[in-house]
């Protein structure tokens, strides 16, 4: 049987960024904690073809404040997954991570799957501080302490993900 | 009977991807955002705080609170991802510009967040799409501070799916 023992290079800015934090987040935390992955992200980006025929050409309505916000603020990021051509992961389309954790924030049926497991957070380290194990075999003999969201329902994520430029 | 609206506050680090999220909540019916609260991440926290006025003003949205939260993490460390947002966190827009700091409360991000958790006890809703230094920080000014939220939603972590997980399955 093939057994997965190696970490996988996947760490994720916002743990990585203060892996402390998360660590203490994930394991002190006492209410209902819901975790949208990078990797969740990733399978819910938005295609070049209806940001640029769609979303990014309503900045043309003077009256549309919002659609000239986001496109003015949105083309770096944009311009960045499009040089990522090499990378499987990333030139898929523009990945908005916050908005896909807010689509489900602002309308919980957008959930398709969560998983309740025990996670932890690498707090120290030089090569894995910030990396999330999620333990999906119980391994840790631990409570679940988190629901990781791993499908949502992409069409209701790009309605909601619309409002950005609608009027 | 109307639903009653979801009490909100989200924690940023205010880039791109945080510009849509707040975006669409701002746009989105029946949410109450109650504040703001900034935190170091995608760029600096003077950055994000400029950045998320710059967004408030375009909206007309003088209502919002915005709370000035950690400068840097718990280890002491900056990381910006200028790379990925700009220099300014805010695909370079905001650069330059004139931007009034009109809605930045008095009151530091930790204790707002404790504050507004107490206030809606069992019904606010925190979304924490920057790294994690203010709400862990709220948990440490009042050990409660965890119960007295209806949900955290996190944006972050890695995820590797079953079969690909990171403990051996043998």
């Amino acid at each position: 049987m093939i057994s997965f023992i190696f970490l996988l290079v996947g760490i994720e800015f916002n743990f990585a960024a203060d892996p402390i934090a998360a660590s203490r987040v994930l394991e002190e935390f006492q209410t209902v904690l819901r975790i949208i992955t990078f990797e969740l992200t990733c399978m819910s980006t938005i295609s070049y073809e209806i940001l640029e025929s769609e979303m990014l050409p309503l900045k043309s309505n003077p009256a549309n404040r919002k659609a000239r916000l986001f496109a003015e603020v949105s083309q770096f990021l944009i311009d960045f997954t499009k040089s990522c051509e090499t990378n499987p992961e990333l030139y898929t389309g523009l990945n908005s991570c916050d908005s896909v954790c807010m689509a489900c924030v602002l309308d919980e049926t957008i959930i398709n799957e969560k998983k309740h497991v025990y996670a932890c957070v690498e707090p120290f380290g030089k090569l894995a501080s910030g990396h999330m194990i999620s333990d999906w075999y119980g391994h840790f003999k631990r409570e679940s302490n988190v629901e990781i969201i791993t499908d949502i329902d992409k069409e209701k994520f790009l309605k909601i993900f619309r409002l950005c430029v609608e009027e | 009977m109307a639903q009653s609206p979801l009490e909100l506050v989200i924690d940023t680090d205010p880039g791109i991807d945080d510009c849509h999220a707040i975006m669409m909540a701002l746009s989105y019916p029946n949410v109450n955002i109650l504040g703001l609260s900034i935190v170091t991440g995608n760029t600096s926290i003077d950055n994000g705080i400029r950045n998320i006025h710059y967004l408030l003003h375009t909206f007309n949205r003088k209502d919002i609170p915005v709370f000035r939260g950690a400068d840097r993490a718990i280890d002491g460390l900056q990381k910006y991802a200028p790379h990925v947002h700009g220099a300014d966190g805010f695909g370079n827009v905001t650069e330059g510009k004139q931007i009034d700091l009109d809605l930045l409360s008095d009151e530091p991000a930790a204790v707002a967040l404790v504050r507004l958790a107490r206030e809606n006890q069992g019904e606010l809703v925190l979304a924490a799409i920057g790294p994690l230094t203010n709400v862990f920080l709220a948990q440490r000014l009042d050990p409660e501070f965890s119960r007295n939220l209806k949900y955290l939603y996190i944006m972050g972590g890695n995820c590797t799916v079953p079969r690909f997980d990171t403990l051996s399955s043998k």
